[in-house]
């Protein structure tokens, strides 16, 4: 019976909490954001005053569904994001809250966003005063705006996955966010993001909820210094080094997403069959 | 410059430039599938391949390029006209 209780309370949760996103976010659009766009006209002080908002109301939204045992959510290394600075911030995607947890642990940071948010007066006021870069834009004009943005100081999130993580599957990176790191001269800093058991993951209705209360937990990862990848003859050949880094960073933290699941657990048998030893 | 010609130079240039294996530059291989290459890349490969012919490459030409034989196409194309 408890445990029943415990099922229906974190389905009503996540429903409640993606609504509290969608009619949270619209409200602020319309009321805090104009008020601060009015008072800031400077656009500097008014992105950093934005962010500020965002940062602050994506902090509460994290602790609320921590406190009401809707998920557990759990960051290690906070500390590291503090005083970051034209940094760009690599993270894999394995579900809806990432971008929210990295925004509620780091104060001054842009993103990509979708291009149809600036057909709304409102939305467009928030997410170009907040100075985050759209993306229905030619692939050289993004490149350069994220290399822009970097170079003035500012913090950036990629997904380098470019969609969300499936588990299972080894991680195939994109270059474009190491091409773009290696332009801007920007060091790299990791974060790896679990989410445990999955929730709101792709194809899953957010009410079937996991029979146990899920964890999403971020972990904050070592610096990546760029000047290490800036030695050689072409910028392809650095990108790919880059890259190959990072996805050889993932593959040991995750093992492929397939450490724990019944497919490594194959693999294993498999081997062991095989003759060779666990 | 010949087609062979042109294909080991283009050959030369996918293995130093984006780590292609030597023996996976065939006539038939695809840039995006078979060897790896994005969409920067191939504006890498095209800067470089400008200055190879001494001319300029129009981007249009080069977007219906899929495989290295269409490239070897495209660049002798170019020194013949």
């Amino acid at each position: 019976m408890r445990h029943r209780l415990d099922l229906i309370w974190r389905a009503f949760g996540t429903g409640l909490f993606l609504a509290i996103i969608g009619v949270g976010g619209s409200l602020l659009a319309m009321t805090v954001f104009p008020l601060v766009a009015v008072l800031t006209r400077d656009p500097d002080r008014r992105r950093r005053r934005i962010q500020y908002v965002l940062h602050m109301s994506f902090k509460l939204y994290c602790r609320a569904i921590h406190l009401l045992k809707v998920a557990d959510v759990r960051v290690v290394g906070r500390e590291r994001l503090t005083d970051l600075r034209g940094t760009m911030i690599v993270a894999n995607h394995p579900s809806l809250l990432d971008v929210v947890m990295i925004m509620a642990a780091v104060p001054n940071v842009q993103c990509v966003v979708k291009g149809g948010l600036w057909k709304n007066p409102f939305f467009r006021l928030t997410v170009e005063g907040a100075g985050y870069i759209r993306n229905d834009v030619a692939p050289e004009a993004l490149m350069q705006a994220c290399i822009d943005t970097l170079k003035a100081g500012n913090n950036l999130i990629v997904f380098p996955e470019g969609t969300r993580t499936v588990r299972g599957r080894a991680m195939k990176l994109h270059r474009g966010f190491a091409n773009i790191a290696i332009l801007a001269e920007a060091d790299l800093r990791l974060i790896d993001i679990t989410c445990e058991p999955p929730l709101l993951h792709k194809g899953n209705p957010w009410w079937k909820v996991p029979a146990t209360r899920t964890e999403f937990l971020m972990e904050v990862g070592e610096r990546l210094d760029i000047r290490q990848f800036l030695g050689y003859r072409y910028r392809s050949l650095s990108a790919r080094k880059l890259v190959g880094v990072i996805e050889a960073h993932y593959a040991e933290k995750f093992g492929h997403g397939r450490v724990g699941t019944g497919s490594e657990a194959v693999d294993r048998l498999g081997a062991e069959a095989r003759g060779f030893g666990a | 410059m010949t087609r062979d010609e042109i294909f080991a130079t283009l050959s030369e240039y996918l293995q130093e430039m984006f780590e292609v294996p030597a023996e996976s530059v065939t006539l038939e291989a695809k840039l995006f599938e078979d060897l790896d290459l994005d969409s920067i890349d191939a504006v890498d490969l095209v800067v470089r391949l400008q200055d190879l012919t001494g001319k300029k490459i129009k981007p249009e030409a080069f977007k219906t390029v899929r495989t290295v034989s269409d490239v070897v196409d495209r660049v002798h194309d170019l020194l013949t006209e």
